[in-house]
């Protein structure tokens, strides 16, 4: 086994994980994720020989899978999509800025799904981030603008999502 | 779904991207033996071929080609590798910006190219001149170009007709993913 092949397959096992939560966020389709999850270590592969250690691995690792996701979604576009566990506890507050009593657990399964995949494709790929607990900081390296621009894309979705839950029209 | 339910086989994986590095080498190191030998063979052939019955027109003729498929040669491997090196390890505003500038239809492009097509027409038409001999001069020179400059117009329509089919839906859908990262 040659240094490249060890180095790629040391990364892969580290960051399998990481891998394969941002396939999920955004396949098209339950069978998809698996194609974006190749498509990622190939291009973690190609990429490997230009890694200067400048950025973390996992700032690395999370461009390759954001910047990967968001070319397949160029390939099949407007069919990315933010899937999410809607039965997970905490995703309401994580996806939405406050524990709104007028949005109701029901409602939360009924419509959480459906509002993440009408979101704009930077605007799911951000939110991505925001499910893998990343620091503004974080998605700043990752996406390539300004921490205080992250922050204000981050609450303008978060605010635009809790004004559809609760039913209401977003500017 | 359990994390473990992919089936991705690392290691075939892993043989194939290494098959592809060695044909992407390969290939990059024959395209580079067939660009050298190339030249060296016109060169040997229109230009230093001793020959008595090589003219000094068909030398110049012959410089001229093997001069112009230097500069396509050359344009064509430096798109050949800008493709081929796609960075996704950089961040996402910068591989849109990338992406927009290598799909994009430009007259650069044109100007880049143009050294060659000049080269390629001047070859021809030296070449050409010499064998109309019973037509005026001038005429021997726009007969040439009436035939040209068709062609080459019919081929720059070709390739922006591809342009247009293949790259401008990626140029377009990459400039509005950075839009709308940029906010502009």
């Amino acid at each position: 086994m040659d240094r490249k092949e060890e180095k790629f397959k040391q990364i892969v096992a580290d960051n399998k994980a990481r891998i394969t939560r941002i396939s999920r966020y955004y396949a098209p389709s339950a069978e998809d994720w698996q194609d974006i999850f190749q498509e990622i270590l190939i291009n973690i592969w190609k990429s490997l020989e230009s890694f200067r250690g400048e950025s973390s691995v996992d700032t690395w690792v999370y461009r390759i899978a954001v910047n990967t996701s968001l070319s397949f979604a160029g390939q099949h576009y407007r069919r990315m999509k933010l899937n999410v566990d809607i039965n997970d506890p905490d995703i309401l507050s994580r996806l939405v800025d406050d524990s709104d009593e007028d949005i109701s657990r029901e409602k939360v399964s009924q419509d959480l799904q459906i509002q993440l995949n009408q979101l704009g494709v930077i605007d799911k790929a951000i939110m991505g981030l925001v499910l893998d607990d990343l620091s503004s900081r974080e998605i700043s390296e990752i996406i390539g603008i300004t921490e205080p621009n992250v922050r204000v894309k981050i609450h303008r979705i978060k605010e635009s999502l809790r004004v559809r839950m609760k039913g209401g029209q977003d500017e | 779904m359990a994390e473990s339910d992919h089936n991705i086989d690392l290691d075939s994986l892993v043989t194939r991207l290494k098959g592809e590095d060695s044909r992407n080498l390969r290939m990059m190191r024959n395209m580079k033996w067939l660009f050298y030998s190339m030249i060296v063979v016109y060169t040997l052939l229109l230009i230093v071929n001793p020959d008595r019955e090589l003219q000094l027109h068909h030398r110049i003729s012959g410089l001229c080609y093997v001069l112009g498929f230097t500069v396509f040669a050359v344009l064509f491997r430096k798109y050949y590798i800008d493709y081929k090196s796609i960075d996704y390890s950089v961040s996402s505003v910068e591989m849109l910006s990338k992406a927009v500038k290598r799909h994009r239809f430009t007259f650069v492009y044109f100007l880049y190219a143009l050294p060659a097509l000049l080269l390629v027409d001047a070859g021809i038409t030296i070449s050409e001149y010499n064998s109309l001999v019973s037509v005026e001069p001038m005429n021997r020179i726009l007969m040439v170009q009436a035939f040209l400059i068709p062609v080459f117009a019919i081929s720059g329509l070709i390739g922006y007709m591809i342009w247009r089919k293949r790259q401008k839906p990626l140029h377009d859908q990459a400039q509005q993913l950075l839009n709308e990262l940029t906010g502009s």
